[in-house]
């Protein structure tokens, strides 16, 4: 009895340790999604106004029109760009066994980002006509290829810090071919600046319609592969002698990876060094348990972007700051800390 | 003995000598590309002064540019070349480790603090936010100095926190900024005959240092004990090699802004090309970076014609993939 007891035990505490986590994510979530709602506008607007929307009463009409064409879907794709990015960062760093790895480190947003920027200099017409989400699908998907062989994750056991390097080259070059489009479609500087930082500043509905569908599936996807992730962990010999399919595996978790860094950067842009942080943080609260981490990650991500889009328009110098300042400027410092305490690990 | 290194100097000279045509051939291009084609007899005839039927465009625009790429290209390839030579990590270059995003944040916080501040100025901002940022750096790499992937990837962090807040900087004040922003994409577009004197004099004082080190590097990369039992102060020599590749690299950035990648690749051809011996390797350096940047700001003038884009990005596309190979290369992980 005394051995199931103590077997029992942490399994229970990370029980409430989850249980915890996610009513407060929840509730943090809402709460910020419906501060985010009348926050930093132009009008008088409150909670009151947020309450007549939900109750589906007659407020103030303009307040209401506010709310549900501009407000809601703004808020609504922030929390899915925050989560999607935290999810693909967490099956990322699951997958090649790498604490740095990210979607913006690795170079996949970047590519992303490029082949948006590619469809829009019109210079292959039906790869300007196919869907935005398809269009970021396949520029994410060819990024994913490159890293995979030019970082060598092919290989066993490869140096984490190469891969780490390799992978920012690639996403150096990704951002210098997107600034080459987008001068080439547009000839505006201040653009692409603002559209490479990642912003959702200019999001409608039709957007939140292609985000929210990707982001559900990239969940389940992430949910079913957690059990195996949470086996190669273990390492991969092991992983294959308790019967798990590498290859399956990694097959399933690229495209998962590749469909929600698709999805969140045909909102947003590629915005950096959220699917860094998240997992990382949640890491340390939460556990290396990937099935606990996968909805911890998604709504802990979704309260980052909600929050710091809400604080980028509310203390930001002009009024509509991209997030992504917010999010870059922080999540480099982060980085820098990362790094410093990975290498030292590593070399000391 | 003695014939070998005669045969290799001549044979650095012939190298030198190859280069160097390159690079004419480059500026002769350089100056007669772009919306109005001028043959190149008349750029030539121009210069010695025989003609002046467009004096007005090779003179005023053309000819500073042409002389500023190439100026530029050779500090940050000299630059790269000291770094290398000190550190003795092939993957080190002023762009890797920070310098030159600190150097490039300091002016963009200085512009937009006092956007009234002269162009003269900019270098010595740019020196400070250098330096700064390499003491952070080597303060935070401290244990991991001798690991040169550790290094590099320190580096490339603290440049990602400087260019994010250069990204801060540029989007909260797009209108005290718009200076900052084409100068911040690593263009060699619209500089002028102003920015010459700030370059050539920097030059003037810190190419004779690049020189006088040569030999100690040569000495140094015999390894630490080595060069301590000749006689050389390590400590002394490392410190006063990257002072000069420090305001070599912050002298460019301030002209023309963040242009990466030649001060790893440049070094890199010319070690190829050239074995290790510094004397021998800094004007071959210089040529190669000049040649370099040189191509890269004719290409992203004449590929797509009205449009111009910076030169920073044709550095990148070539500078990005040599790096993941040198990665690829590099055995001692």
């Amino acid at each position: 009895m005394t051995r199931v007891a103590t077997y029992s035990t942490p399994a229970q505490t990370m029980g409430w340790r989850l249980f915890i986590a996610i009513t407060c994510g929840l509730l943090m979530l809402l709460f910020g999604i419906g501060w985010s709602l009348f926050v930093a506008s132009e009008f008088e607007m409150g909670w009151v106004d947020v309450a007549h929307f939900i109750l589906g009463q007659d407020g103030e009409m303009i307040h209401q029109h506010i709310i549900k064409e501009t407000r809601l879907p703004r808020a609504l794709s922030a929390a899915g760009v925050g989560a999607a990015l935290a999810l693909a960062g967490l099956l990322m760093q699951a997958l090649t066994r790498n604490p740095l790895a990210s979607p913006s480190i690795f170079g996949v947003s970047a590519g992303a980002a490029f082949a948006f920027a590619f469809a829009a200099t019109g210079l292959i017409p039906w790869f300007s006509a196919l869907p935005i989400l398809a269009t970021t699908f396949i520029g994410a998907c060819i990024a994913g290829v490159a890293v995979f062989f030019l970082a060598g994750l092919y290989q066993q056991n490869v140096n984490p810090i190469r891969v780490v390097l390799a992978g920012i080259a690639l996403n150096y070059l990704f951002i210098s071919l997107t600034r080459a489009a987008v001068i080439f479609a547009d000839e505006h500087a201040y653009g692409v600046l603002h559209w490479l930082t990642g912003s959702v500043g200019n999001v409608n509905w039709s957007h939140v319609n292609t985000l929210w569908p990707a982001l559900l599936v990239g969940f389940v996807l992430s949910v079913y592969l957690s059990f195996q992730l949470n086996l190669l962990a273990l390492g991969e010999s092991m992983m294959k002698s308790l019967g798990g399919s590498l290859w399956w595996v990694r097959t399933l978790a690229a495209f998962t990876i590749v469909l929600l860094i698709a999805a969140s950067v045909s909102v947003a842009g590629p915005l950096a060094f959220i699917g860094l942080v998240i997992p990382h943080i949640c890491r340390a609260f939460i556990g290396t348990d990937i099935r606990l981490l996968v909805p911890t990650v998604a709504i802990f991500g979704a309260n980052l972007l909600v929050y710091a889009d809400a604080l980028a328009q509310l203390y930001g110098p002009g009024r509509e700051n991209p997030v992504g300042i917010i999010t870059s400027l922080f999540g480099a410092l982060f980085f820098l800390a990362l790094v410093r305490w990975q290498v030292r690990k590593a070399y000391v | 003995m003695f014939s070998q290194s005669l045969r290799q100097s001549n044979k650095s000279i012939y190298i030198g000598l190859i280069f160097l045509a390159l690079w004419m051939f480059f500026a002769v291009w350089h100056v007669s590309a772009g919306a109005v084609a001028i043959p190149w007899r008349e750029v030539l005839s121009n210069v010695v002064g025989y003609s002046d039927e467009h004096e007005f465009i090779i003179m005023g625009y053309r000819l500073p540019r042409m002389l500023i790429a190439s100026l530029v290209g050779a500090s940050l390839a000299l630059s790269g070349l000291l770094v290398q030579g000190v550190i003795r990590n092939p993957l080190a270059s002023p762009d890797v480790l920070g310098v030159t995003a600190g150097a490039s944040l300091a002016v963009v916080f200085v512009n937009a603090m006092l956007p009234d501040i002269a162009v003269v100025w900019f270098p010595v901002i740019a020196l400070i936010g250098g330096g700064i940022s390499t003491v952070l750096l080597l303060s935070i790499a401290k244990p991991v100095l001798h690991h040169p992937a550790a290094l590099a990837l320190i580096g490339i962090a603290l440049a990602a926190v400087m260019s994010a807040g250069i990204d801060y900087f540029l989007i909260s004040r797009p209108m005290e900024i718009n200076l900052s922003l084409i100068w911040m994409t690593g263009s060699v577009w619209g500089r002028n005959w102003s920015h010459l004197p700030i370059l050539l004099s920097f030059f003037a004082v810190l190419l004779p240092c690049a020189i006088w080190l040569a030999y100690r590097l040569d000495l140094l990369s015999l390894g630490d004990q080595t060069a301590h039992g000749i006689g050389v102060d390590v400590q002394r020599l490392r410190i006063v090699t990257l002072l000069v590749a420090i305001s070599l690299a912050c002298v460019a950035v301030s002209v023309c802004g963040n242009i990466g990648f030649i001060g790893l690749i440049a070094p890199h051809a010319a070690r190829f090309l050239f074995g290790n011996r510094h004397i021998a390797l800094i004007p071959l350096a210089m040529l190669i970076g000049a040649v370099l940047l040189l191509s890269a700001d004719l290409f992203a003038r004449i590929l797509m014609p009205p449009i111009e884009l910076p030169a920073g990005i044709l550095t990148a596309l070539i500078g990005a993939p040599y790096f993941i190979f040198l990665l690829s290369r590099y055995k001692h992980w």
